[in-house]
């Protein structure tokens, strides 16, 4: 199969995707409801954009094409709203967190549908793990060579990104001393991790064309790396973020993503370079495992610094970008968080102190999830 | 057959039915293992088996299911079946899923009067046929939650099926109540003196679930119940509510049963205590499903045996009427709906404990009601657990894979 061409889309648009986990409200375990919960969304006239996913406890939600921030929130919270009224009819509960804290990945049951299948067979338990909770963010770009020059230039603040939205410290009932475990769930994969470094669109087709003459993929969606393009749409797809516990915090992760996208594409501050990635690998697992107290090394000058302390300067140079886009309260929110190193893996260790119980710590992200 | 067995607890019945009970103790967990592992049935088929088999051959010439101590027992085993079931039932969810509540409604009351007319049509007469609508609404909730635990069930049908089992539980024994009020009233008193015992039970029961939701709640703020000792605890909590039960004329059935709803609605931290509160728990239940095999009197049974089979085959009918009805509505699909019907199906334990409070309230019509509810009873004791399985695993509810079996 070849590779679309690379449609138009706004530049700067946004477009999310959350992934959220259904849980019996008796003890708070997953539970595989996605086909009732679709149902019953249909009986009520849900207009939003909810779909199943891999695993019968998981489904995903999606916004429209999203001006910004305050687009991004509304239609967020309308989804949240319309999936809530479904649950309570079924008496389910929906949280967010990128995974499910004391779940067994073998008590999972896979999704019908031919594609969920085919995963299950070629990937064994590997799919039944996949049984984690993402937050995509799609962004909309001028061009094909603009996306990839885009794609590689957010590559170098992956680790930011990871340890704001970090939310899965605890996976199968213990913790895992990571902030984003749920990332260690996707690198099991062979086609995880980042995309080929090229820069213009005719080399990234040739590239496909060489994958997809192998055998081993038939289709961008078989690549699960930490940003991909999506031609069909016209945007690249941010992958790396776990599931907040909030649509408010999905929205201002959105809106750092789309700061730090103008920036990049407007300033041109750095050229990408394949050097870039030497250091990749390693400072995304300080941030999966460490969060803000892990570190970074700047990929062009070599530095090191604390995570968190790069956060805080990251926001300060794109805050002029941030406020052309209607959004420096928001980021600036981030960039007090991140000061502060406040992050939803770390609300969730808190709670878990404070009372042991997972299946609690489980209800009282679903209280979280539904405050208005 | 004079052994020493003092050893035991005092509920152990008289020594010269101690032998029986260790042979049935020893039989019946084999039984269980068999039928599971030749014909992938729920264990719970091959313990009343072992009960209907020592029934019929006469086994238990001592009266070990006649036993005070023995029933004393049974209660408990049923208590904490009642209560998980209490726990597990979500009230606000009525509210949220109105159509769920029109099922129960539908269900039970579809029940209710199919089987009153039936008996009316056997020539039951209307104090009799009461009864035995009553009796009939009920899913049996102790084979409902053995079930459903055993194989691990989870999700709408399964959810669904504890909450209207626990409802048509709380329907019967009201109804029957009333029902003994009724008869009461027929026998010369005037309506509102008739009124006064269920009334009176009524309270005493709702006092004492409330005093046992209390207690469950206190121990568990400073306990964990997933330890095995604390679990023990709440075992002889239970056993302890039972007492005042007996001494206050309270229902059995509704006092566990209320008091785990009651906990549920009164604190919203997950109640989670291990399997029917650890393996003392599990043994007593092992040995009700005996008992309920044995309680099946044969002579009975040929009696009641063409009124009991159309009985169930009405009864059938309404359940699955009752659910597929409002089904869509409430957010199933329709074959969830009727999975959910055949889910309801199992009648016994509760049945013959109703029957039995009738029984001794007024033995010639307890008898008459006993004797076409018998067969149903037996048969359904067979295949009900049988078709709660079948229908939970037929709607995907039970784990993949061939392991059916999980621990506690």
């Amino acid at each position: 199969m070849a590779l679309e061409s690379f449609a138009h889309s706004r530049c700067l648009t946004l477009g999310i995707e959350l992934e959220l986990q259904l849980v019996s409200t008796h003890d708070y375990d997953l539970v595989g409801v996605a086909p009732d919960l679709l149902r019953v969304l249909h009986q009520q006239g849900f207009s939003g954009d909810v779909k199943p996913e891999i695993t019968q406890s998981m489904i995903e939600v999606a916004t429209g094409i999203c001006d910004g921030y305050a687009d991004v929130l509304s239609q967020l919270t309308a989804l949240r709203d319309g999936l809530l009224e479904g649950a309570r009819r079924l008496d389910v509960g929906i949280c967010g967190g990128g995974a499910h804290a004391f779940q067994h990945w073998g008590e999972r049951r896979i999704s019908d549908g031919a594609r969920y299948q085919h995963l299950s067979d070629l990937y064994g338990y590997l799919a039944k793990q996949f049984t984690v909770f993402g937050q995509h963010v799609h962004i909309g770009c001028p061009g094909s060579d603009e996306a990839l020059l885009l794609l590689h230039g957010l590559s170098r603040y992956i680790p930011h990104l990871i340890a704001l939205s970090a939310s899965s410290p605890f996976v199968q009932g213990k913790d895992t001393g990571f902030d984003s475990a749920r990332l260690n769930s996707i690198f099991a994969f062979p086609l995880s991790g980042r995309a080929p470094f090229v820069l213009s669109w005719e080399d990234f087709k040739r590239y496909f064309a060489k994958m997809t003459r192998t055998g081993v993929v038939e289709s961008m969606k078989d690549f699960y790396w930490d940003i991909r393009p999506k031609p069909e749409y016209g945007t690249i797809e941010v992958r790396v973020l776990d599931t907040p516990l909030t649509v408010e915090r999905a929205a201002a992760l959105a809106a750092l993503i789309q700061a730090v996208a103008r920036w990049l594409i407007v300033e041109k501050p750095f050229r990408p370079t394949e050097d870039d990635y030497l250091v990749y690998a390693f400072n995304r697992f300080q941030a999966c495992r460490f969060g803000y107290g892990g570190v970074w090394v700047d990929p062009s000058s070599g530095e090191r610094g604390m995570l968190g302390d790069e956060i805080v300067r990251l926001i300060g140079r794109i805050s002029h970008h941030a406020a052309e886009l209607g959004t420096a309260a928001v980021c600036a929110r981030l960039a007090d968080d991140a000061g502060a190193r406040r992050n939803d893996a770390q609300w969730l260790r808190d709670r878990q102190a404070g009372d042991p119980l997972l299946p609690e710590l489980v209800r009282q992200q679903c209280l979280r999830w539904a405050e208005p | 057959m004079t052994l020493d067995l003092s050893f035991l607890p005092g509920w152990i019945p008289p020594l010269d039915t101690s032998f029986a009970l260790a042979l049935l103790l020893v039989i019946a967990p084999l039984a269980g293992e068999a039928v599971f592992r030749l014909l992938r049935w729920p264990r719970i088929v091959g313990y009343t088996l072992v009960g209907l088999l020592a029934s019929a051959s006469r086994f238990d010439g001592a009266g070990l299911e006649l036993s005070e101590g023995f029933r004393h027992g049974l209660e408990v085993a049923m208590a904490v079946l009642l209560f998980e079931l209490g726990s597990r039932v979500n009230l606000p969810w009525l509210r949220a899923n109105p159509w769920l509540a029109a099922t129960s409604v539908a269900e039970a009351g579809l029940s209710f009067s199919l089987v009153f007319g039936i008996g009316h049509y056997l020539g039951l007469g209307p104090g009799s046929s009461l009864a035995l609508a009553a009796v009939c609404m009920v899913s049996s909730p102790v084979v409902v939650m053995r079930v459903a635990s055993e194989i691990g069930a989870r999700g709408q049908v399964t959810e669904r099926l504890l909450v209207l089992s626990a409802l048509n539980t709380i329907y019967a024994v009201v109804a029957v109540q009333l029902v003994l009020g009724l008869l009461g009233q027929v026998h010369g008193n005037n309506a509102l003196e008739a009124l006064r015992p269920p009334l009176w039970f009524l309270l005493n029961t709702l006092v004492l679930a409330i005093l046992l939701a209390l207690a469950v709640g206190y121990a568990r703020r400073r306990l964990d119940l997933a330890n095995e000792n604390s679990a023990l605890l709440l075992l002889g909590l239970i056993f302890l509510a039972l007492v005042l039960v007996r001494l206050s004329g309270a229902s059995p059935i509704l006092v566990p049963l209320l008091a785990g709803m009651l906990l549920r609605s009164r604190d919203p931290r997950p109640c989670l205590w291990p399997r029917h509160f650890g393996t003392a728990g599990g043994a007593l239940v092992v040995l009700l499903f005996v008992a309920n095999g044995m309680a099946a009197d044969w002579r009975l049974i040929v009696g009641g045996g063409l009124a009991g089979v159309a009985l169930l085959l009405l009864r059938a009918f309404a359940k699955v009427a009752g659910t597929v009805l409002f089904g869509r509505r409430s957010g199933l699909s329709t074959a969830q709906a009727t999975a959910l019907g055949v889910a309801l199906l199992p009648m016994s334990g509760t049945a013959f404990l109703l029957t039995a409070s009738l029984y001794s309230a007024f033995p010639a019509m307890g008898m008459k009601v006993a004797a076409a509810l018998a067969g149903a009873a037996m048969v359904m004791e067979i295949l009900g657990p049988i078709a709660t399985q079948w229908a939970l695993s037929h709607c995907g509810e039970t784990p993949d894979g061939k392991e059916v079996t999980r621990g506690a």
